[in-house]
């Protein structure tokens, strides 16, 4: 009974696996987290501050400090581009088989002196990727899908330019195997792809841009910007449910879209004066002092009960909106300078596989559910916003420990 | 007692070659001027630089030690695996950035401009640093449920499961009682509970009881009770589970949907419809009965509220052939399965009726009620006669909830919630330490997420009182009894409740104190102090930090400013910022506290006494702070020292004070460098002569005790 000899083995190093993880190596279970991505942080460590003068309560500061404490604790082992390819159950345990793909960079080496950036002809293509968190190592990681390296094994101009010689095209994969006494799968959510919905014009018109591209660049530079000319747009607007209540695909509401979405517009429009309008169907907002949240909503922004059907570019460098404001009568056209699309929370595409694998339950969604042994942790089991995340992670980190307490 | 903390000093001399710069012997001989032994180290960036800092550390024997370098160095680099790899702890490093290249460029290192005032402060601050003592604290197993639903019922099994004992507490006469809102299923889990918990051993159920008083605090709190009897008796707990909500009203708006013989609350309409012939003896009438359900019609509606609705106008179709209109606003779909069963009761001809800025009206009648409204799509106005309306409900918590608010040592919002808005504290988080609020007792949860709030509340539990002792550092808070005039402000000011009376004095439970300092800052007496954050830690820090002029009066003094970083909002955004590259201010720097709390009047008076041109205090945005009420007394503050300020003839302007989250690298140090320019505009501080001809002066004179300079 004793959680010291005992281990989870944790997939997703995303926000709920990194709370499952805290609260787990806090009793004194061993814990390896897996993370298919080359570092930490998941959906959350892309998501801004939007506060106002004021904090909105977006809960974008959730992360980061959780973050930091699994970075520097002794008892989590980290297992960074690494995916489980095989799980065998032997009574109650795991024997669960890895593989992790190659850093190409030595984390301990490369002190993030960009030389390698200079020289990169892929850069621009993100053949090279800063962390999500600043603190998180590699301070620079080579993406093998854009890396030509990888096309033509012979572009090695930053191997060979590197001071440090931290960079290492030889290394291969390489697989282990690790003992677990119960699983914690916490893969998360993917954002749904925009470009699927052909009509609203992600990748199509320059100027629509999904909502996490949005709050990645006010994170990273600390302002919206347009991606056709650079300039901080003076006018945006918010389609709702893109990807989210549908009929024949995801037919259920994503729970965080609408939360923030106004928060962004609100952001937008306090700190960057832009004016704000948001398309929507039904708005899923909540929290405390709701009423009074959604009465300077809908003072400082456009709210606008309608779903736009048709997104082109138009004249002048904006984005056209068209949409039908009363039934009955001509559609209306809105000019914009910036379209940002509400994509809503999809399930990840591993689902079926890992719920197979792992022996976890897999709703008609393609969400999943804890089963004894395999508990699942956050967005995995449904759309849920951060500080939900938080609360259902610790609460199946808490099952976990039950059953590890239950076994002989 | 403890020794004294050993420390030293480890300097990164960069990657290529030695320092040989006037700056880099400046950082060694403002160590070596203190006694502190110095050690240069390469790379300290990479792994064997690191590992040598490590194997010196072990040899020398040090408890802990300060590291100049880069922030490639700090945390999240090579060091914390090779202190531990050795044996180490990585707590023991206190990293220090004192490197002007900013990173992602090549070249040599470079000692930034005012490293050794740097070097200086941190080695005030180690001097001070504090070695926590961790003793063994018996805490209780028995845990305070209040509420005998589903909530309360799963969180006992959990807490027996775990191995407490459990006290519940319920102003009903049963477990289980009716939940209609729940769902079917929600009402059989309920029941098999309740059955199964009937025999259980370390239970303890008090049915038609009242908690009167709740006295200590986290790990042990004394439960005062009133029982069936009316006997009184008091219990020891070690937390205390809220799962109870307050009571609830027609969420009518002014639709005129007042509660009456034809319009009853969605709860009473669903325990009709348990049975058909229940349902019509309340509603007698020939043929298809036509019902309005109302939603959100007043405030905004939960999911739940919606769910209920769809499960009430389901019964009311397929078992009694209703007709039903659904009136809502925004139709909470964001719940499991919802939007399904949106499309389901559609399907059987339920219609929805939407309004965005318009509402219905409505005229009750004893035997029916007219509803005439605005169709926002078609246009039109319309009207309906209907037999019934049902409407949900919100919380409209009243004399009796506000009291139990109190007896919790709790405060109840306007819809009821006993939980503070606040961003850290997450579902099950309230204002005080050790009691814990689940579903309705902290807002209007969907059953999904409040079921997961019973699982994260037990975490909390075992978190705090694991086996039924806790491991808690020593000597944190420290009250000065010959200082302490017994005022009780620490008792009111704690964030976390965690000052409490020892023999009438006050004193911190370290279970709950986070070590804040807000107690310290708000203490008129000066009578608190935080172990390893004492104002004389802060007091010679902020003497250090300001640059002394060796060459006497004359030198043309740079306009120097003072950040007060919080270590939970400001201290990690700025050290993101460096690692991303951005580059550090000339003349700022930087004093790191453990909240915006602790920044006490008299630290910011002291800087610009001392010369200071301007003081920033970044802390976190208040709802987002992270010991609660942290940010909101530091803006209490700035505003009294901006008077203060004025009346001693010092621009107001020189104290800023702003909020950040972690995450705000892109902006952090923009808004220093706006702050600085600021600070630029306004000119050399007035004060700042006077306090260099003090410091001339000082030379030549016994040093005065500065904590009681603050204090005086
Ligand atoms: C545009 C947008 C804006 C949002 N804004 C907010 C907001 O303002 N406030 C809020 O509270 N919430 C917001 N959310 C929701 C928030 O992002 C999620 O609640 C949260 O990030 C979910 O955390 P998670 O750890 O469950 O999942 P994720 O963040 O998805 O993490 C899953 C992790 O698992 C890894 N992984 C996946 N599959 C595998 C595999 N097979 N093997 C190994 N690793 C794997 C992934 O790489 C990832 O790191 C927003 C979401 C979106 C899409
Ligand atoms: S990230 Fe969101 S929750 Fe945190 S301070 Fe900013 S606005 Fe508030
Ligand atoms: S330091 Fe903070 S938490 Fe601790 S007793 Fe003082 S005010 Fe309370």
């Amino acid at each position: 009974m004793d959680l010291q000899d005992k281990s989870v083995l944790v997939i997703g190093g995303g926000l709920a696996g990194i709370t499952a993880s805290l609260e787990l190596a806090g009793q004194g279970v061993r814990v390896a987290l897996v993370e298919k991505d080359d570092f930490l942080g998941g959906q959350a460590a892309r998501l801004a501050c939007k506060a106002l003068d004021t904090c909105q309560k977006c809960n974008g500061c959730l992360a980061e400090p959780r973050l930091a404490a699994v970075l520097s604790h002794p008892g989590i082992e980290l297992w960074r581009r690494s995916r489980v390819e095989q799980v065998v159950r032997n009574g109650r345990g795991f024997t669960v088989r890895l593989r992790q793909e190659p850093a190409y960079v030595d984390p301990e080496r490369c002190n993030g002196c960009g030389q390698c950036l200079e020289v990169c002809p892929a850069a621009g293509e993100g053949a090279l990727r800063a962390p999500l968190i600043p603190g998180d190592r590699p301070r620079l990681a080579i993406s093998p899908t854009s890396c030509l390296y990888f096309k033509d094994q012979r572009s090695t101009l930053c191997q060979d330019i590197c001071p440090e010689e931290a960079i290492d095209f030889g290394q291969t994969p390489r697989q282990v195997e690790i003992k677990a006494d119960a699983l914690v799968l916490a893969t998360g959510f993917q954002p749904y792809p925009a470009a699927t919905k052909e009509r609203l014009g992600h990748g199509r018109v320059a100027d629509v841009v999904t909502a996490l591209e949005l709050e990645q660049g006010l994170r990273d530079h600390g302002g919206p910007v347009r991606p056709s000319d650079g300039r901080p747009p003076a006018s945006v607007a918010f389609i709702q449910c893109v990807g989210s209540r549908e009929r024949l695909g995801h037919n259920y509401c994503s729970r965080v879209c609408c939360g923030y979405a106004l928060r962004l517009g609100r952001h937008l429009r306090s700190r960057h004066g832009a004016q704000v309008s948001i398309f929507y169907m039904d708005l899923q907002s909540f929290g405390h002092a709701l009423d009074d949240f959604m009465a300077a909503a809908r003072q400082e922004l456009n709210l606008i009960r309608s779903m736009p059907y048709d997104v082109y570019q138009g004249h002048g460098g904006q984005v056209v909106l068209e949409y039908q404001a009363v039934s009955g009568q001509p559609p209306v056209k809105g000019r914009f300078d910036l379209v940002v699309l509400s994509v809503g929370m999809a399930p990840n595409p591993d689902n079926p596989q890992l719920a197979q694998a792992c022996g976890a339950g897999l709703d008609h969604h393609g969400f999943l559910s804890s089963r004894p042994g395999v508990f699942v942790a956050g967005a995995a089991t449904r759309p849920l916003d951060m500080a939900e995340v938080v609360a259902q992670a610790a609460g199946a980190a808490q099952e976990a420990l039950r059953y590890l307490e239950e076994c002989p | 007692m403890k020794s004294p903390n050993r420390y030293g000093v480890f300097l990164c001399q960069g990657g290529h070659g030695g320092q040989e710069s006037l700056d880099f012997k400046r950082l060694r001989w403002t160590a070596e001027a203190q006694g502190v032994p110095v050690f240069e180290v390469t790379q300290a960036c990479a792994q064997e630089g690191a590992a040598a800092v490590a194997r010196l550390t072990g040899e020398g024997g040090f408890d802990s030690f300060i590291l100049g370098a880069c922030p490639l160095a700090g945390p999240g680099g090579p060091l914390a695996g090779e202190l531990w790899r050795a044996g180490l702890k990585p707590e023991m490093v206190q990293h220090l950035d004192l490197c002007q290249k900013p990173l992602g460029q090549t070249g040599q290192c470079l000692v930034m401009d005012g490293g050794a005032l740097a070097l200086d402060q941190a080695l005030v601050a180690q001097a001070a640093r504090f070695q926590p003592e961790s003793r063994e604290m018996e805490v209780s197993r028995r845990v305070l449920v209040l509420g005998s639903g589903l909530l309360a019922l799963k969180a006992a099994r959990g807490l027996l499961l775990g191995g407490y004992k459990v006290l519940l507490i319920t102003p009903g006469r049963r477990l289980a009682p009716p939940e209609p809102l729940l769902g079917l299923e929600a009402k059989l889990e309920a029941t098999a509970l309740a059955r199964e918990l009937e025999a259980a051993e370390r239970l303890e159920v008090v049915s038609r009881g009242e908690l009167l008083r709740l006295a200590g605090s986290s790990g042990g709190f004394t439960a005062t009770v009133l029982d069936r009897q009316r006997r009184r008796w008091t219990r020891r707990a070690g937390a205390v589970l809220v799962t109870q909500g307050p009571p609830t009203r027609l969420n009518s708006g002014d639709t005129g949907l007042e509660a009456g013989p034809r319009v009853v609350s969605l709860s009473d309409l669903l325990i009709w419809l348990s049975s058909p012939e229940h349902f019509r003896k309340k509603v007698p009438r020939q043929g298809q009965p036509r019902v309005g359900l109302a939603v959100g019609l007043g405030q905004e509606a939960s999911p739940m509220s919606l769910r209920a609705a769809c499960l009430a106008a389901r019964g009311l179709v397929s078992e009694l052939g209703a007709e039903v209109t659904l009136f809502t606003s925004q139709a909470k779909m964001a719940a499991p399965d919802l939007e399904e069963l949106t499309q389901e009761v559609r399907g059987l001809g339920v219609v929805f009726v939407k309004f965005d800025s318009h509402r219905p009206q409505a005229s009750p009648r004893p035997d029916g009620v007219g509803v005439s409204y605005f169709e926002e799509i078609l246009g039109r106005e319309l009207s309906q006669d209907l037999d019934l309306v049902a409407v949900d409900e919100v919380p409209g918590p009243g004399q009796a909830w506000r009291g139990l608010a109190r007896v919790l040592g709790l405060a109840a919002s306007g819809d009821g919630s006993l939980q503070p808005d606040q961003v850290n504290a997450l579902p099950t988080a309230s204002a005080r330490a050790g009691v814990f609020l689940l579903g309705p007792a902290s807002g209007a949860w969907d059953l999904p997420a409040a079921l997961d709030q019973v699982g994260q509340a037990l975490a909390g539990v075992r978190a705090l009182l694991g086996q039924g002792k806790a491991r808690v550092e020593e000597g944190r808070v420290r009250v000065d009894r010959r200082r302490c005039a017994i005022c009780l402000t620490c008792v009111r000011v704690c964030p976390r409740q965690a000052m409490g009376r020892q023999d009438r004095r006050p004193e911190a439970n370290p279970l709950a104190c986070t070590a804040c300092g807000t107690c310290a800052s708000e203490c008129p007496m000066e009578a608190i102090q935080i172990a390893g954050q004492d104002d004389q830690r802060f007091a010679r820090e902020i003497g250090a930090a300001v640059s002394k002029s060796p060459s006497g009066l004359l030198t043309a003094p740079e306009r120097e400013m003072l950040v007060f970083a919080c270590a939970n909002s400001a201290g990690p955004a700025l050290a993101a910022a460096r690692l991303a590259g951005r580059p550090w201010p000339s003349g700022v720097r930087l004093v790191q506290v453990p909240c915006a709390g602790k920044v006490d009047p008299a630290y910011v008076l002291w800087a610009f006494q001392q010369g200071l041109d301007g003081v920033l205090v970044l802390g976190c945005y208040e709802d987002a702070c992270h010991s609660l009420t942290g940010s909101t007394w530091a803006a209490y503050r700035a505003g009294h020292l901006r008077r203060l300020l004025t009346e001693a003839g010092c621009d107001p302007r020189r104290l800023i004070s702003a909020g950040v989250a972690p995450g705000m690298h892109a902006q952090v140090m923009d808004m220093m460098e706006q702050a600085r320019q600021r600070v630029e505009g306004l000119g050399a501080n007035p004060l700042k002569t006077q306090a260099r001809v003090r410091e001339f002066l000082s030379r030549f004179t016994v040093r005065i005790d500065e904590t009681y300079a603050i204090a005086g």
